[in-house]
């Protein structure tokens, strides 16, 4: 047992869906990636806007 | 939050450096020169005359020594020092030498006509006005000299033709997004005033352009920069409008170079030519974004490197804060 938990059925391989908190929203973004700068952890994601976003991970 | 000094001084009618200026106005109603200002050095004095029918004119206005109000106040608004919505400024000093047809009243809590910077809602309220206390005033002779108290003030330390002569300083902080100054007519007419204010205040300096600039070698986006949103060795601390703006001039600027914004409303850190891979823990660590955008990923990785090169060479010449225990 590695204890990863799997994919829910339908989701992309590699991908996972977390919830971040924008303004006083939590929306739910599908994340492509994560990156770690110093102390804080960033997941990666194309917001809205169409831009490439990294959004401080609530995890 | 970086902070910045800011600094006003306004003259109206009086020079800073003159050691006794005698400038005054006459609002004798039964003298020839009635509405005449004289020795006026910089700027104008102001006066009260409502009465439009009587005084149609006044000479100080036809000399362009004065500036007329046909309407009396309880507090007028001469000028914004700053207003920063959303933002935080901090009243520190300031230093206002009057000459008036008035002066002060009751104690000096209580001045008449004598122009004090005050964080006043607009509509100024009078109660926000005189936020400082003291009993007394000191006689003194000019030239007087800098006390060590947070509020002084001085009456006629030197006398002038007519009315008199208000001297205060005041240190301290207020914390204000608008601070305004004012004057407490107290709706009197057929007064005048003029008087040398100097102000310092310091006021929170983001949004940031993060794109060290050489002026060696671009002296011209360099210099504009400048002119338009401050400068900082750093490469870090270079205060702007808004972000938005900011990207706006960066994008013309600098089409082909690697630059941050960092926008302090929504703490998004933008990347233009340049991905998270380029940006420094250090950067993250002393801005703490919450995002970081990419405007424009690097089309060639030499330019996003040569932003992180010049930023860390920068960052390596500021002392290193005592750490944390």
């Amino acid at each position: 047992m590695s204890g990863k938990k799997p994919d829910s059925p339908g989701q992309p391989p590699g991908r996972k869906k977390v919830k971040i908190r924008k303004g006083k929203k939590w929306v739910e973004v599908d994340v492509d990636g994560e990156v770690k700068k110093g102390r804080f952890k960033y997941v990666k994601f194309v917001d809205d806007d169409g831009l490439d976003t990294y959004w401080i991970s609530p995890e | 939050m970086p902070l910045s000094t800011g600094y006003a001084t306004y003259f109206y009618g009086t020079f800073a450096i003159t050691r006794s200026p005698n400038t005054y106005c006459v609002n004798n109603t039964s003298a020839s020169d009635y509405g005449k200002c004289y020795n006026i050095e910089t700027g104008k004095a102001y006066f009260v005359q409502t009465d439009t029918t009587t005084y149609p004119t006044l000479p100080c206005v036809s000399d362009n020594t004065c500036t007329r109000f046909t309407s009396v106040a309880n507090i007028r608004t001469l000028s914004t020092i700053f207003s920063y919505p959303g933002k935080q400024g901090i009243l520190q000093y300031f230093f206002t030498r009057s000459h008036s047809s008035y002066g002060f009243e009751y104690n000096i809590a209580v001045a008449k006509l004598v122009p004090v910077p005050s964080p006043v809602p607009d509509p100024p309220v009078a109660s926000y006005v005189f936020f400082a206390s003291s009993i007394n005033y000191e006689l003194s002779s000019w030239p007087v000299y800098d006390p060590v108290a947070n509020w002084k003030a001085y009456f006629n330390p030197y006398t002038i033709s007519a009315g008199n002569v208000s001297i205060a300083r005041w240190q301290g902080s207020i914390f204000t997004p608008n601070l305004y100054l004012v004057v407490r007519e107290d709706n009197l007419n057929n007064v005048w005033y003029a008087g040398f204010i100097t102000v310092m205040y310091s006021y929170e300096s983001s949004p940031l352009a993060v794109v060290p600039l050489d002026h060696d070698k671009e002296w011209l986006p360099y210099q504009e920069l400048r002119n338009a949103f401050g400068y900082a060795y750093t490469g870090v601390d270079q205060p702007g409008w808004n972000a938005d703006d900011i990207i706006r001039v960066l994008r013309e600027l600098f089409p082909d170079r690697a630059w941050a914004v960092f926008d302090d409303r929504q703490y998004v850190l933008y990347l233009y030519n340049l991905t998270p891979d380029y940006v420094p823990d250090w950067l993250i660590e002393k801005l703490s974004p919450t995002a970081m955008k990419v405007l424009k990923a690097p089309a060639d990785a030499t330019v996003a490197k040569a932003w992180l090169d010049l930023l860390n060479e920068r960052n390596a010449q500021i002392p290193p804060q005592a750490e944390l225990p």
